[in-house]
């Protein structure tokens, strides 16, 4: 304790470039910073000690020439790690806060015929990320689910649902995944999530107030995000923050309107644009820019929430050996077995 | 100050043997000290022998301004920006080795507001500077050997520009 813990305190406010750069200070400062306890500490810390309400992590289209590289979007974000789709086939997961970068195992699905809905976040119960990939293969009422665990690298199919994807990146929120799908045979929409811990999927209740069985009735376009308050439902089209229905807990939606949101004033969400690019090339600069901008717009209510973190695509499996081996036989009870409940 | 006035009045020893008698109401903000009050071990001089008279003149100071309260809603605001220019001012110190004595300090009484605040203010002293900087401000030896060093350095290249 006493020093080590220290400098911990000290270090656990630095910015990750600094932090990068302190690893060279001399042998102790070097493992300090590599643990995977600083790095939550530090993650931790920079959850806590946010001045903006959100940092959000967008693709950038201003001002690059690449044309080409336009199929590229994020799949989701969570604890600093950026799950980036390149290509048609090509998935990557990327830190570009220290720069790092991995290269995921492709996906198999028929390329002529099928479209896609993905998601990506942290898996709690095993500390580990899950990439999430929904097929859906034209005239088929169904779509079925692969997931790829960072730390193994496979993809392996975990089930399938009875309808078809309208969101085509999942929202994520308080470790599980949410998408706008449609029931065709019932004709109506519905929400699906899926715990990234229990690796399950569940049908999400949905607001039930006039304007928004108005909205279902007149097919208005919604989508899903997070906003300080929890996970939201907003309007596509229109200006997002007109109207927007907001939960916490996945039962009670409240509906809220621009006049709810006047002692907000002050609130800023900061936005970091990744460079679309084919390939990412560890220690160069993945980030154009960043911007601020006021939440109230709501523009950037879809964009995954970012934070700048330490968080390695390269999970480390030595560095957790101890806690796993003592949890080992409660998670395999826990995580292994896949349920699909609808 | 009504309710500091009946306060009962503990007592400090730095490591260099001075004593302080601070009210107990003020010195409680030391999660580490109100164990020992909770424990009933105040009734003698508390020995804090990692901390000099110096470095607990200080602490005494902050905690003593941190337990003032304000009277009313309208004295809230003002008190507190009053103490928040009272913490910009205070970890304005002349010598930097004061700060690493008050970070050791507050960890040490665990005073959590005055660790966030001394913490702050070293992490901001070392924003930007380069290793060698860094090594100087914490008296730190550098323990790599040239090629290790060199090793580390072109791991991490990106962060020197």
């Amino acid at each position: 304790m006493g020093i080590s813990h220290d400098y911990e305190q000290i270090l656990k406010r630095l910015d990750v470039k600094d932090l990068i750069r302190c690893k060279s200070v001399c042998k102790s400062w070097h493992s300090l910073i590599s643990t995977s306890d600083f790095i939550k500490t530090h993650l931790n810390h920079s959850y806590i000690n946010n001045e903006f309400r959100h940092r959000r992590i967008v693709v950038s289209r201003y001002g690059e020439p690449n044309k080409q590289y336009d199929s590229c979007f994020i799949v989701g974000s969570s604890n600093g790690l950026v799950c980036i789709k390149t290509s048609i086939a090509n998935v990557l997961v990327a830190n570009p806060s220290s720069r790092e970068v991995k290269k995921l195992q492709t996906p198999w699905f028929p390329r002529w015929s099928s479209s896609l809905c993905w998601g990506f976040g942290y898996n709690l119960c095993k500390d580990d990320y899950k990439v999430i990939l929904g097929v859906s293969n034209s005239g088929d009422d169904r779509t079925c689910f692969q997931m790829l665990e960072l730390i193994s690298n496979v993809w392996k199919d975990i089930g399938q649902v009875e309808y078809t994807f309208i969101s085509n990146v999942g929202a994520l929120y308080n470790g599980t995944l949410y998408w706008f799908m449609n029931d065709r045979k019932n004709n109506k929409n519905v929400i699906l999530s899926f715990d990234l811990s229990k690796e399950e999927f569940k049908e999400v209740s949905q607001p039930d107030d006039d304007v928004y069985n108005g909205c279902m009735d007149d097919n208005i376009s919604l989508s899903l995000g997070v906003v300080k308050e929890g996970l939201c439902i907003y309007e596509s089209r229109l200006s997002p923050s007109s109207k927007k229905w907001v939960t916490e807990n996945n039962s009670m939606w409240k509906l809220m309107k621009r006049d709810d949101n006047d002692d907000e004033m002050e609130e800023r969400d900061v936005v970091h644009y990744l460079r679309p690019m084919r390939d990412y090339v560890p220690q160069k600069s993945f980030l154009s820019h960043i911007d601020v901008c006021s939440s109230k717009s709501g523009a950037y209510i879809g964009s995954p929430i970012f934070v700048q973190s330490l968080v390695s695509p390269h999970v480390n499996v030595n560095d957790r050996l101890p806690k796993r081996k003592r949890q080992k036989s409660e998670e395999d009870d826990n995580c292994r077995r896949v349920k699909v409940a609808l | 100050m009504s309710s500091s006035s009946s306060s009962k009045m503990i007592e400090l020893r730095s490591s260099d043997g001075e004593t302080f008698h601070v009210e107990e109401t003020v010195v409680l903000q030391s999660e580490t000290i109100k164990q020992m009050i909770d424990d009933d071990c105040a009734n003698a001089a508390i020995p804090l022998p990692n901390v000099t008279s110096m470095t607990l003149a200080k602490v005494i100071e902050y905690i003593k301004k941190h337990a003032e309260k304000p009277k009313d809603d309208d004295d809230k605001k003002v008190a507190e920006e009053d103490l928040k220019k009272f913490d910009a001012e205070f970890v304005k110190v002349d010598q930097e080795s004061m700060l690493f004595d008050l970070v050791r300090a507050a960890n040490y009484l665990n005073i959590k507001s005055l660790l966030d605040l001394t913490c702050q203010a070293v992490a901001d002293s070392i924003k930007d500077l380069s290793v060698e900087e860094v090594r100087k401000k914490f008296n730190i030896q550098n323990d790599f050997t040239p090629e290790e060093e060199a090793k580390v350095r072109k791991e991490n290249a990106w962060a020197f520009d």
